[in-house]
């Protein structure tokens, strides 16, 4: 499941840096390469170079040929990664290394995948600590011209998001540490897809696929440590069953997996 | 040879224990520098103070410019102290000079276009 997640994340990942370098490779636009001497493609390879990428992608989601679709989507995506300074997204480097990690036996593999996701979560939280952060100036920018849910402004003011910027830093950190902790991990997962599901909707919609990505990519990453949407139909159940209780009908609940004991 | 990694549970400790400690090092010293940073899982985090830049012509009259209207796809990594004026001297034959002015310290760095 991690490797059809990642998979379909890179497909859509494709369109996103298709037309970013469209937009960086033009004539008159400002160079900014991490080395010195990267070799520029020229704009008319850019579909078959974005061609290459989805078909890879698609070969790795759907299990064909993995080795050969991870070694072209490393030296295909790898390229745009380092391309230029403004090909570069934090999301699609993690992507790299998941797809990299995935070329691991399996055992070794999920461990360094564990490990990948919590330093994701860990750096996310400690690099929110700062003034900027911390003062809900940034959230209030962002949440202000959110695509689907925009806050008003009397609620996207700085004031206002301080707490919610500490509660994401603490949101963060606590991703990093639940899924180690049997006991959090079911909730760890049930809030990481609420968390992210949240960033999505109400951030602005030029960061929209890139959001996307990232959450599915981290998503992918969860199944590392359980099988998230078995931990999402159980909390479902139980909402409903809390339901019924408050309403008066205390019908039992129907039993799944997790109840059964099948999953730690 | 990956028989043979499954088999040596040692060496796979090792693998793992340098994957986690690079991936660890690496973003705890890029905390360090200005952020957000490259390769630090700095998402969201902070905003880099970005310069203000002008142009000068030769009759001496300065113009703000945009520095994403230079760019194909900005991020906030990015430092265009130095690439920006760069450019724009190459660029655009009728600028002598660019300056950077940092709007936080209000430092001025001027850039002279070489020809």
């Amino acid at each position: 499941m991690i490797r059809r997640l990642v998979g379909l994340a890179l497909a859509i990942q494709a369109l996103d840096t298709t037309l970013a370098l469209r937009r960086i490779l033009a004539p008159d636009v400002l160079r900014t390469p991490f080395f010195d001497g990267m070799p520029l493609m020229p704009s008319s390879l850019l579909l078959p170079f974005a061609f290459a990428w989805v078909a890879a992608a698609a070969a790795l989601a759907l299990g064909y040929r993995t080795r050969l679709a991870s070694v072209v989507l490393v030296t295909v995506v790898g390229y745009a990664l380092l391309l230029d300074q403004q090909s570069y997204a934090n999301h699609i480097y993690l992507q790299i290394l998941i797809v990299l990690i995935l070329l691991l036996p399996a055992d070794l593999a999920v461990r360094a995948l564990r490990w990948q996701m919590t330093v994701v979560y860990l750096f996310g939280a400690i690099s929110k600590i700062n003034v900027v952060f911390i003062s809900g100036a940034l959230l209030a920018a962002n949440l202000r011209h959110g695509w689907l849910l925009p806050f008003p402004d009397s609620l996207a003011r700085p004031a206002v998001l301080m707490p919610v910027a500490a509660g994401a830093i603490l949101a963060d950190a606590f991703l990093a540490y639940g899924f180690w902790k049997p006991r959090y991990r079911a909730a760890a997962a049930v809030f990481g897809l609420l968390f992210h599901t949240a960033i999505i909707l109400t951030f602005p919609a030029s960061s929209l696929i890139g959001l996307v990505v990232f959450a599915l990519t981290m998503w992918a990453l969860y199944y590392a440590f359980l099988d998230p949407v078995e931990v999402w139909k159980r909390a479902a159940t139980r909402l409903a069953v809390s339901i019924r209780q408050r309403l008066g009908r205390g019908t039992p609940p129907p039993a799944t997996a997790l109840d059964s004991g099948q999953y730690p | 040879m990956l028989q043979r990694f499954r088999q040596e549970s040692r060496l796979a400790q090792i693998v793992i224990l340098l994957f986690v400690v690079t991936q660890v090092l690496v973003p705890a010293y890029l905390l360090l520098g200005p952020r957000p940073a490259h390769f630090g899982w700095q998402m969201y985090s902070g905003v880099r103070t970005l310069s203000e830049f002008t142009t000068i012509d030769a009759s001496g009259q300065a113009r703000e410019i945009e520095p994403n209207d230079y760019l194909g796809n900005p991020r906030l990594e990015i430092d265009l102290t130095t690439a920006l004026p760069a450019h724009i001297c190459a660029t655009q034959p009728a600028v002598v000079a660019v300056q950077a002015r940092n709007p936080i310290t209000d430092e001025v760095v001027a850039t002279p276009c070489s020809r």
